[in-house]
């Protein structure tokens, strides 16, 4: 039989897992998601703007 | 068209008019490189101020910017204001819309965000000498260029040549700001440029705006500033031919705030309005252009009527950006260009797919953090919990072994304090019993019982009981005791120890002859005679000091009155008589050259008590044995000789004085004889056997023991009287004075009988109780085989007495009445009841023993009676009170079957008849227990916390077992016969019936704590 304190932790470690593997499952998901809608949105918007004005012409030209 | 201007550019070709002006394509001269050069012409009635002209190219000369072409120059010449500028290459944009293109909406943003910059850096006041900003007023596709790397340039900004007379502010329909429209239409404007409006055919409407005047740029700064005076601006009706733009009178800056607002002109009996075109004019021009270009179409005129873009065709976003920098309302656009850049630029962080993403990231990242951090709380939580749990299970193990250690030493204190008491050593079992007791432990009852045993409480039968152990350096040789049996002496390895009896002190040690033989012996209490090393001596025990020492001896013996000594040294043949109590010589008695019989090994093995050297009463007569077998009385007085025994084939002597009379035996290995004389020698009787006889004398009588009977002799007539019996034949017995007797046998078997040869106890030695003693009211056993020494001590119970009986009644049963006035012993063959004083109130034969099925003693309601059963189910009641008959009847026969069954509190007790009782949990109905193998179970009593039960041994005798309410055994009870009243009742079989109460655990503890080591 296990004590309390082995069920906590056993589970501890089985959450602890799980976290782990949805995160690189999220993760990968995400980044896929975040490429196809980075491809969209570049495909709608275009490239990602840096946000630099533009104040002299001495580096743009 | 001229060709050089200022000696510098050359002219190459012409390439557009702007509004008020013509551009040319030229090259500069000197750096070779290709220039635009913007003619200002104003024809008509627009004059410009030339210095306000001049003023402002000086200003746009300061203008630095990628997506804004560079002012180089402005010059004059032939009355012509020439600007010259950077060469865009490219087209516009509405020619490109104008061949019908479209532009993806990643590209319009794309220039979107490149004139936006260009606009934040137009707005921003740090150009000139005086900082200041400026608002272009005039986005639109026609004034942003496509170069072919696809950056965008904005251009037109009518300054110098478009400053002409007047100053105008262009309109261009669709993508002026509404403010620009705000001149009231009785300004004519309004209803000039309706009809203008509608006038001119849709196409125009959308390529070009009628210029009506050129206007003034309007500082930003001064937009901020009031101005006092602005000059005023007439409005002329547009020239389609000339004007792309169309352009409206600035207006004042009623108040710094008020940017757009159209104030009217109190002074003027006109009721023109003025305007003031902010960086929200910009914002809104631009966004009709981005409008256009990504729709394809110019948005409407009207603020209010422009049809939003399709959400389903563009972005919502750019919809939304969009039609906010279209906002009707200035207040309700983009305050300044940097917002709607920053819109532009955050199009992916402000989508709302990328926020839902976002979104979704942080909740999943949320969701996993916590159920990580939830994880890793139960994780750690679990393992301090684990680490807490092994702590404590460690402290439970430790404080377990802890217990365990106990458990283990006071079980090995248990099995000491057993070990000693069997070897009678009562000090140290009630020590080891004590300790056992230290610590509540699982062996408690154990213990208890061990204590209970060691003090012997329950032990209530007279008798001889262990009473100390002395450990002597080597094995006992010969022992002696006092006359009151105080005191013992013990011969070993040439010494001779005293002992106090009762304390088991060492008294004294005294040198010996080196034999085994030496002979030592008791004058009185406290005076031992012994064969010293250096003579015979006489010992003063309590002033520790000799009293006399006379000559060598071996052998000693003394008078029964103790007034006279002998003793023979081994290598003499004489004997030499003292008086006891000055060591003088009274007689020396010569032997003729006989000696006494002295083992052919060296004397450390042989058997000293084989020989006879014995005086009479008085010390008158000297009995002899010599070797060779002979056997001689000597009269002191005369020594005179008569010889018994003369060559005879007799090794071995045993005798002494009775008396009167000498008796002995004389034995081989084949024959024994046994005979009685005078003290001169008569024969008094003689008997033969093949069996040794053991012989043991003194003043009171004359004791023989053949095999395993021991009798006394009456010499007189030759009648035995037994007084004691055993299984096994005798090896030793000694006869006390007050009556007792103690034999035993070659297995270390020693039995107690009393006065009349009733056997009170028996025990058994390991080593062997060869050597024995008794006196008073202590016995000491000892064995050549070991060197522990036990001494015993009579006990008697006698305040414990209830009544007294004759031993001669059979019976097997005991019990005393409710009200204690009688006891009644019962047999299945009679009863017999006696009053509390031993008188016999009644003795009955019981009929028909053999068909009784059962006895039972009741006791209800304070009477008492003996309930018979019979087979056939008749039953008798006996009165205890008098013995009579209470009532007879005939009940059903009895069912053998049925098993007896007795309930407690707790327990149901059921006793089969041939099976071990077991206890029954009366709750559980479980079985919890088997009580005593071997024995019948016949009653059981619940006496407080405690329970006692009763049993008939197989061999029928009765004894009792004190239970715990655990049912573990805390006492054993020897001949328990009744509980009452909280007493037990004990029954010895030989003629008392005693009583007792139950002893509570803490006060035997104290009592032992109290004693110290002490016995009972």
């Amino acid at each position: 039989m296990l004590r309390m304190g082995q069920y906590l932790f056993y589970i501890g470690i089985a959450l602890v897992a799980v976290a782990v593997l949805l995160g690189i499952v999220s993760i990968c998901v995400l980044k896929m998601r975040y490429s196809r809608l980075h491809a969209q949105l570049k495909k709608e918007y275009g490239p990602k703007q840096s946000g630099q004005s533009h104040m002299s012409t001495d580096q743009k030209r | 068209m001229p060709k050089t201007v200022m000696e510098t550019y050359e002219l190459v070709k012409e390439i557009g008019s702007g509004g008020g002006g013509v551009v040319y394509l030229a090259n500069h001269l000197r750096l070779n490189k290709k220039v635009v050069l913007k003619k200002y012409t104003y024809t008509g009635e627009f004059q410009t101020n030339r210095e306000l002209l001049r003023r402002e190219v000086d200003v746009l000369k300061d203008l630095r910017h990628a997506y804004i072409p560079q002012v180089y120059d402005f010059v004059t010449e032939h009355g012509v204001f020439y600007a010259v500028m950077d060469y865009i290459e490219g087209e516009s944009l509405e020619k490109h819309l104008k061949k019908g293109e479209r532009f993806p909406q990643a590209q319009v943003i794309h220039w979107a965000i490149q004139v936006l910059q260009a606009l934040c850096y137009l707005h921003s006041p740090t150009h000139g000498d005086s900082k200041r900003g400026f608002v272009h007023s005039d986005i639109k596709p026609a004034n942003l260029m496509l170069r072919p790397n696809g950056d965008i340039c904005l251009i037109d900004f009518n300054i110098a040549l478009a400053i002409g007379e007047k100053s105008v502010i262009g309109i261009s329909e669709g993508y002026a700001s509404p403010e620009y429209y705000a001149l009231s239409k009785d300004a004519g404007y309004g209803s000039n440029m309706d009809t203008f409006l509608s006038s001119a055919n849709q196409q125009e409407k959308e390529d070009k705006t009628e210029l009506i005047e050129k206007t003034e740029l309007v500082d930003k700064t001064e937009l901020l500033t009031p101005i006092q005076e602005v000059p005023q601006t007439e409005i002329m009706f547009p020239n389609k031919e000339l004007a792309q733009t169309e352009l409206l009178p600035p207006t004042p800056i009623p108040s710094p705030m008020s940017r757009s607002s159209s104030v009217s002109s109190q002074s003027s009996t006109s009721t023109r309005k003025f305007i003031i075109p902010d960086a929200r004019s910009d914002i809104y021009s631009l966004g009709a252009t981005l409008y256009h270009l990504l729709s394809g179409h110019r948005p409407a005129k009207d603020a209010t009527d422009v049809v939003a873009l399709s959400a389903q065709e563009f972005s919502p976003q750019i919809v939304e950006i969009i039609m906010k920098a279209m906002a009707p309302n200035p207040d309700l656009r983009y305050q300044t260009a940097q917002e709607m850049l920053f819109a532009f630029e955050h199009l992916y962080d402000n989508d709302p797919r990328m926020k839902r993403h976002r979104r979704q990231k942080k909740i999943a990242a949320t969701m996993l953090a916590v159920t990580f951090v939830v994880g890793g709380g139960f994780t750690v939580g679990g393992l301090v919990q684990m680490e807490q749990t092994q702590a404590f299970l460690a402290q439970e193990a430790r404080q377990g072994e802890a217990a365990q250690e106990r458990a283990k030493m006071a079980l090995a204190a248990i099995r000491d304090s057993e070990a000693a008491y069997q070897e009678g050593d009562i000090p140290s079992a009630q020590r080891y019993a004590l300790e056992a007791l230290q610590e509540e432990n699982p062996y408690w009852p154990q213990a208890q019982k061990a204590l209970t045993d060691a003090l012997g409480v329950y032990d209530l039968k007279d008798g001889l009981k262990a009473h100390v152990t002395v450990e002597l350096p080597s094995e006992a040789l010969k022992l002696s005791i006092s006359p009151n049996g105080t005191r013992i002496a013990v011969l070993y390895a040439y010494r001779i120890v005293i002992i106090d009896t009762e304390t088991g002190e060492q008294l004294a040690e005294l040198s010996a002859q080196p034999t085994a033989m030496a002979g030592f012996c008791f004058l009185q209490e406290d005076i031992l005679l012994y064969a010293g090393e250096h003579g015979i001596s006489a010992y003063d025990i309590a002033h520790k000091q000799e009293i006399w020492r006379g000559q060598a001896a071996t052998w000693v013996a003394c008078s029964a009155d103790g007034k006279r000594v002998a003793g023979i040294h081994a290598a003499d043949s004489q004997a030499i008589v003292y008086d006891s109590a000055t060591g003088v010589q009274l007689q020396q008695i010569s032997f003729s050259g006989r000696k006494q019989n002295v083992s052919a090994r060296n004397g450390i093995l042989a058997d000293p008590e084989n020989s006879i050297l014995a005086l009479n009463g008085d010390g008158s007569v000297l009995a002899v044995s010599f070797e060779g077998g002979g056997l001689s009385l000597f009269h002191v007085e005369d020594q005179e000789e008569t010889i018994l025994l003369q060559n005879s084939e007799f090794p071995n002597f045993k005798g002494g004085f009775s008396g009167s009379y000498f008796a002995f035996s004389a034995w081989n290995t084949k024959d024994c004889t046994f005979a009685v004389t005078g003290l001169h020698g008569e024969s008094k009787g003689t008997s033969s056997s093949s069996t040794p006889f053991l012989l043991c004398t003194d003043e009171q009588g004359i004791y023989l023991a053949q095999n395993n009977t021991l009798v006394e002799l009456n010499p007189v007539n030759g009648e035995m009287t037994e007084l004691a019996h055993i299984s096994n034949d005798m090896e030793v017995f000694f006869k006390s004075t007050n009556g007792f007797t103690l034999v035993g046998d070659k297995h270390g078997h020693y039995a107690f009988f009393n006065d009349h040869a009733k056997l009170v106890s028996e025990g058994d030695r390991e080593k062997g109780c060869e050597l024995m003693a008794m006196a008073g009211s202590y016995a000491v056993l000892a064995s050549r085989n070991t060197p522990t020494v036990q001494i015993l001590k009579i006990k008697q119970s006698l305040e414990a007495q209830v009544c007294r009986y004759s031993p001669d009644w059979k019976h097997i049963e005991t019990r005393v009445s409710a009200d204690g006035s009688t006891v009644m012993f019962f047999h299945p063959e009679q009863f017999y009841l006696i009053s509390r004083d031993g008188n016999l109130l009644n003795q009955t034969q019981l009929p028909n023993p053999e068909q009784m099925y059962d006895q039972q003693y009741r006791r209800q309601d304070g009477n008492s009676w003996l309930e018979v059963t019979y087979q056939d189910g008749l039953q008798r009641a006996y009165s205890a009170k008098d013995g009579s008959v209470l009532w007879e009847r005939q009940g059903e026969k009895p069912d053998e079957s049925l098993e007896e069954q007795f309930e407690t509190t707790r327990w149901l007790m059921k006793a089969p008849l041939h099976e071990a009782p077991t206890v029954y949990d009366k709750k559980t109905g479980q079985a919890v227990k088997t009580l005593e193998q071997d024995s019948y179970l016949t009653y059981v009593t619940e006496v407080g916390d405690y329970l006692v039960t009763q049993y008939l041994s197989g061999q029928g005798k009765p004894y009792g077992l004190l239970l715990n309410q655990d049912c573990e055994t805390l006492a054993y009870l020897p001949d328990l016969c009744d509980v009452i009243d909280q007493a037990l009742i004990f029954d010895d079989g030989i003629g008392n019936v005693r009583k007792t109460r139950i002893y509570k655990m803490d006060e035997l503890m104290k009592e032992v704590q109290e004693k110290g080591t002490g016995g009972n």
